[in-house]
């Protein structure tokens, strides 16, 4: 192990409490995306919503996954230093990461898919089990997003040679937009989309003026009470594993190109849209507490930032009055 | 002491003032300008009202097109659905990312209590406990 790399796991994430549909709506659940993809719709438009909501994830992940080597993000991938016209759906997410990785200074990174690797993190999660050996080499710093060429009347993409695209939550967090966005064109609404954590609503549940949402602290579950926008998670207490005798996650810090050592746990951000609160709380946890409830503050964000010891901290207009003891 | 020659004096001379070329010697008569013709000026006058027209008209089209491609581009933009029109841009727009996208307006009654409204996003009073309807952070 080497210096300063930590011994051990980070402690296992609280136990989520039951879920409820409100009254009067109904609950659908399907796996996409590598985790599981919740919607709350009006119990008589539930399996519309359902068929319309998985339709397009289904599509997303078909273009955007990355353990799928005919996706067209693995082709795009496989083609680094050449130029490649790609489909408006590819286009949109990679000039909307483009973004974001501007707005983090690079924090947010889309092009870690390298240090991915390097790390083992070379299937899906649920297959990343067993001894995983020791990386050959050194980590690799990120930032190979800036040196990405875009035409945007051919719609064409040229990455730079040996980078790779992997853009992780914000793919997520922008279907969850989109198929609110669907759902609402449709008039499925009120509705709730979850991408395994990742959630957004449009409208209120019947009889009920917000959305209770329990969000996570280092042992124990809050409930807020969202009536408009959207809550995102980054953790480092899921999705992490060994390496050789390295413990791993999957929240990388693009400045050294290894799993981030921040003294946060977890970061919940609300912010208008999916895939706004992930990059915010994704970007919040790399930098730590101090400059991550600055840098969601200085962005308009509310957020709840829980370290690895110590009491939470809050940011921007974050409900404390629901921060009770009991969840 | 001084080396000018005795014909030069010390300091320049100002130039004295030349008469134009074309100044008159004699006093002329008064420049009257020719009277233009009615029909001559009402023709005139009909010509610069068609320019006018039509510039306005330009004009106004143009505006109308402006206004109407400004109008798609949002349309595009704020839908972003599975096949999106138009894609952001990649200038430099480093503010503007996190700043609330307005979705939601069609949801009805999404002011509520007021509480912490911020941009694109609210919280809600939380007079009634209920059970969590979703968690945060099962990823």
């Amino acid at each position: 192990m080497a210096p300063g790399e930590p011994s051990s796991l980070p402690p296992p994430a609280p136990a989520a409490p039951d879920e409820h549909a409100p009254d009067g709506m109904s609950h659908h659940a399907f796996a996409a995306m590598g985790t599981t993809i919740t919607v709350l719709a009006p119990a008589e438009h539930g399996p519309a919503a359902v068929t319309v909501v998985r339709a397009l994830f289904d599509e997303w992940e078909r273009t955007l996954s990355r353990f799928q080597p005919d996706s067209e993000l693995s082709r795009l991938n496989a083609q680094a230093g050449s130029p490649v016209v790609v489909s408006p759906l590819l286009w949109t997410v990679l000039t909307t990461a483009l973004q974001a990785a501007r707005a983090t200074d690079g924090r947010y990174d889309p092009t870690l898919l390298r240090q991915m690797l390097w790390i083992g993190y070379d299937r899906t999660f649920t297959e990343l089990r067993g001894a995983l050996p020791r990386p050959a080499g050194q980590a690799q710093i990120g930032g190979d997003w800036r040196h990405i060429q875009l035409d945007p009347a051919r719609r064409e993409v040229t990455l730079p040679a040996g980078a790779g695209l992997d853009f992780g939550g914000i793919a997520k967090g922008m279907a969850v937009d989109a198929a609110l966005d669907q759902l609402r064109a449709l008039r499925l609404t009120p509705a709730l989309v979850n991408g395994g954590g990742d959630l957004a609503v449009a409208g209120q549940p019947p009889q009920q003026p917000d959305w209770p949402i329990a969000v996570p602290g280092r042992d124990r579950y809050w409930t807020i009470p969202l009536q408009r926008g959207a809550i995102a998670t980054s953790t480092i207490t899921r999705r992490n594993w060994r390496q050789a005798d390295v413990p791993r996650h999957h929240l990388i810090d693009p400045t050294t190109g290894q799993p981030a050592q921040s003294d946060l746990l977890s970061v919940t951000v609300v912010a208008a849209t999916c895939h706004q609160a992930e990059v915010g709380a994704k970007a919040a946890l790399l930098v730590g507490s101090v400059e991550g409830a600055r840098f969601l503050e200085g962005n308009g964000l509310a957020g709840l930032l829980i370290p690895k010891e110590g009491d939470y901290l809050t940011a921007g207009p974050w409900p404390r009055e629901f921060m009770r003891e009991t969840a | 002491m001084n080396n000018l020659p005795n014909n030069v004096p010390p300091w320049p001379t100002p130039e004295r003032p030349r008469p134009l070329a074309n100044t008159p010697n004699t006093p002329s008569a008064p420049n009257v300008p020719e009277r233009m013709p009615t029909a001559e000026a009402r023709s005139r006058a009909k010509v610069l009202k068609r320019v006018a027209l039509a510039g306005t008209t330009l004009a106004f089209c143009a505006l109308g097109v402006l206004a109407a491609s400004h109008v798609t581009g949002v349309t595009a933009a704020s839908g972003s659905g599975s096949t999106p029109a138009t894609a952001p841009s990649n200038q430099d727009d480093h503010g503007g990312f996190f700043s609330g996208d307005g979705r939601g307006s069609d949801d009805g009654n999404s002011v509520g209590s007021g509480q912490n409204q911020s941009g694109g996003f609210n919280f809600g009073s939380g007079g009634t406990i209920q059970p969590p309807a979703a968690s945060s952070g099962g990823s």
